[in-house]
């Protein structure tokens, strides 16, 4: 640990003004589980620590940098500057951005708790922010209740709680497992997407742009948990000018940085970051310092926390194995089409490289698709793989296959992600996950509908479902003549003994989201 | 980290390698080709007569609305054809950027029919000059920047059948709309007088194209509007 040096030193292109700041982030900080936290003690010092910086900082004025609004701005803001509305999505920089932004975040709490007399002097000298790890079942798939609570043990209004959230959740429900679990994004070899055309996907961090504010396809952590964990909590941090000003959010964005590093530290393949010049260097972003001055930082002074930013993550496992998916797995009648979540020193399937030609559409759907709450289908007929080939290799069947969700508009809020199936033959709920593709999430799906955004059209979803589809068409499930894309909507699972009243407020679809087309790319 | 290329398996066309790669990734190069014959067909007018009949007035115009016009539609129509079954790529693409000239040939009966006989040829100076000042005042118009915006929107387009053929056309329509609205000014020219200089011309396809083709293009608004004005000044006090 090089508690002596000075941070100043150890992180290239930051350029910190105050020097009073340096005082205190001179220990490597430990980013801890806040479940683990709240399992020990509801109102654990460093909880009680965040709320009491949230309470301080919400005391500011929202021009001041330092406070909560400001800070929430930076995300998202209706009026864009150096520093505000600057977030970054549908991006290869949506993880670095979102890094910088805790960073700052963090010291600007670390600052604001020095302050207060009701933070006693360890916790002041090794406070760092806790992370959500919601992906350990229940009850950390629920809120912790800290921030459900409207107030605080000595009966003031409780900083942590924002009211408008989804009501199942505010009410301590849990999110199912393909909301929470990152295994699908660990499994990506690939740091950005594929070889350009129709079918890219964004990869496991997102695709080659530019400084990138939302719209476009999509990187794979940052759908599933990232996006879905937004808009199935609900509420502010539904969308992207609200986000920040439900304290959850930087928790949540804590565990999206902390699976970033699981993912590095994955081997069999060994992952890596991008490596050039216009990830690393080419492209800073402004931020402000617990001063509130303007520090600039690029993404290639971020990738290594311990010595670049002084903090490190309590744990970095694997997502664990959940004992209700393992006896799914066992019952599987074929191979397991998609990863789920196994023990550490589990091996991704191979993703095998991607053919560079351009994927070719095989079928689409004919007329738009709406999400108003209820589970909806679309079928379409695709082209037989064989009158695929004469255009591009010269073999019997295509290497990869793609669904693509795309041309999305949504004219508000999405009331929660849907979860996409393929060919599912039934009703019968035991047997969907042999046919999942994976779930939309619809983060940012109002934000890119809008014609005055840089990405009018819309985000868009890319899943490579070629294992799936040779499972599918092994098992004769895969009629060309007719494939039908089911979309299903998420549900709060409700804690054992919940009040019916809360488990009939599920997310109403006052916001239908229009889904334009849904296709399917052989390649 | 790019995913890198798989052997290419030997085609039924005899040839591999980038280059055949190159040409499955950009259907639109038919299109472009078809810009390029205009192109052509512009080189040969301008040496050729100015002034002819109604038809060819009309003609002219379109060989120049071919010209400028197609090429910054390239990107959207390669958009069309990626996501059009293989054998309707070149179908979609032209059925859009077919529709997407409507706007013009509409300007070209009205506004090519009056010119001519107005006689502004007489003040050719003057009217090149102001409406290049006029295009350069319109680059930086909130106006104009919400066009560039919409011509990069998209619609659903299904896979085939009469409703991909519609998809096609209204795209291009909405895509032709938009463009419209972002170049009229810079077509306004053209319009009126028939022929300007080559260099000219390709000046303003430039600035067409750059704005269209590239992300956030209006970015680039002020400078193509410093580069019409020094262009207006020039012809109007150089003449
Ligand atoms: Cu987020």
């Amino acid at each position: 640990m090089n508690s002596g040096e000075k941070l100043v030193a150890k992180v290239p292109n930051v350029v910190l003004e105050n020097v009073q700041d340096l005082t205190i982030t001179q220990v490597t900080r430990v980013r801890r589980d806040v479940w683990k936290l709240a399992t020990a003690q509801q109102w654990h010092a460093t909880i009680a620590a965040y709320a009491e910086a949230v309470r301080i900082m919400k005391t500011r004025p929202a021009s001041d940098p330092t406070s909560w609004a400001y800070q929430a701005a930076i995300h998202g803001n209706a009026v864009a500057d150096t520093w505000r509305n600057t977030c970054q999505h549908s991006s290869w920089f949506f993880l670095p951005w979102h890094r910088m932004y805790l960073y700052w975040f963090e010291q600007i709490c670390r600052a604001a708790i020095q302050t207060s007399p009701n933070v006693d002097a360890s916790t002041k000298a090794n406070w760092a922010l806790p992370y959500w790890n919601y992906d350990r079942g229940t009850p950390t798939n629920q809120l912790p209740k800290a921030f459900r609570d409207t107030t605080t043990p000595s009966g003031d209004p409780n900083p942590l709680f924002v009211a408008g959230r989804n009501p199942s959740m505010a009410a301590g429900g849990g999110m199912p497992a393909s909301v929470t679990s990152a295994v699908a994004a660990l499994a990506k070899h690939n740091f950005t997407g594929g070889a350009g055309g129709p079918a890219t996907s964004g990869g496991f961090g997102g695709p080659i742009t530019g400084f990138n504010h939302g719209g476009g396809p999509i990187g794979e952590l940052e759908n599933v948990p990232h996006g879905a964990v937004h808009v199935t909590v609900g509420g502010l941090m539904g969308g992207f000018n609200t986000a920040g000003l439900d304290p959850i959010f930087w928790l949540h964005h804590c565990n999206i940085d902390r699976l970033w590093e699981v993912w590095d530290r994955q081997t069999n393949p060994a992952r890596s970051n991008p490596s050039t010049a216009n990830w690393t260097t080419n492209q800073s972003f402004h931020f402000r310092s617990a001063s509130g001055a303007d520090v600039t930082q690029v993404s290639g002074g971020v990738v290594n926390t311990r010595t670049q930013l002084n903090y490190v993550y309590d744990q970095f496992n694997l997502p664990f194995i959940r004992p209700d998916l393992l006896q799914r797995i066992q019952r599987l009648p074929f191979p397991i089409p998609r990863p789920i979540p196994l023990p550490a020193g589990f091996t991704a399937p191979a993703e095998q490289e991607q053919p560079d030609r351009p994927a070719e559409l095989a079928g689409a759907s004919e007329d738009p698709v709406v999400l108003a709450g209820d589970t909806v289908a679309t079928s379409f007929s695709t082209s037989g793989a064989a009158a695929f080939t004469a255009d591009a290799a010269e073999t019997a069947d295509p290497e990869r296959v793609y669904l693509n969700v795309e041309e999305i508009r949504a004219e508000g809020q999405p009331p929660t992600p849907y979860e996409v199936f393929i060919n599912l033959p039934d009703d019968d709920e035991t047997t969907d996950d042999h046919y999942q593709v994976g779930l939309v999430s619809l983060f940012g799906a109002a934000e890119a509908s809008d014609p005055e955004s840089e990405h009018p059209e819309g985000i868009k979803y890319v899943f490579d479902i070629t294992e799936l589809y040779k499972a599918l068409k092994g098992a004769g499930l895969w009629d060309e003549a007719d494939v039908k894309v089911t979309f299903k909507p998420v549900r709060v699972e409700m804690p054992e003994g919940a009040s019916a009243a809360f488990t009939d407020a599920e997310p109403q679809a006052d916001a239908p989201v229009t889904i334009g087309r849904v296709s399917v790319f052989y390649q | 980290m790019i995913a890198r290329a798989t052997a290419d398996p030997p085609s039924r066309l005899g040839w591999v390698g980038p280059a055949r790669r190159t040409w499955f990734r950009h259907p639109e190069r038919t299109l472009a080709g078809v810009a390029l014959l205009a192109w052509g067909l512009v080189l040969v007018q301008v040496a050729g007569h100015r002034h002819g009949s109604w038809l060819q007035a009309q003609a002219t115009w379109l060989t120049m609305v071919g010209a400028m016009m197609i090429p910054p539609a390239l990107p959207m129509a390669r958009h069309v054809a990626l996501n059009s079954k293989r054998q309707r790529r070149q179908r979609g693409a032209f059925l859009f950027v077919g529709a997407s000239l409507l706007p013009w040939v509409a300007v070209g009966l009205v506004l090519v029919t009056l010119s001519g006989p107005a006689g502004l040829s007489e003040y050719r100076q003057m009217v090149l000059g102001v409406s290049l000042l006029l295009a350069a005042a319109w680059e930086l118009t909130s106006a104009k920047k919400r066009a560039l915006k919409k011509c990069h929107r998209t619609i659903p387009l299904p896979a085939h059948g009469r409703k991909a053929d519609i998809a096609c056309v209204k795209l291009g329509l909405n895509y032709g709309r938009a463009c419209f609205g972002a170049c009229w000014a810079l077509m306004l020219p053209m319009a009126l007088l028939g022929h300007l200089s080559v260099t000219l011309m390709l000046v303003m396809t430039g600035i067409a194209v750059a704005e269209e083709v590239v992300r956030k293009g209006y970015r680039l608004a002020p400078a193509a509007a410093v580069l019409l004005t020094v262009a207006g000044t020039m012809v109007l006090v150089l003449g």
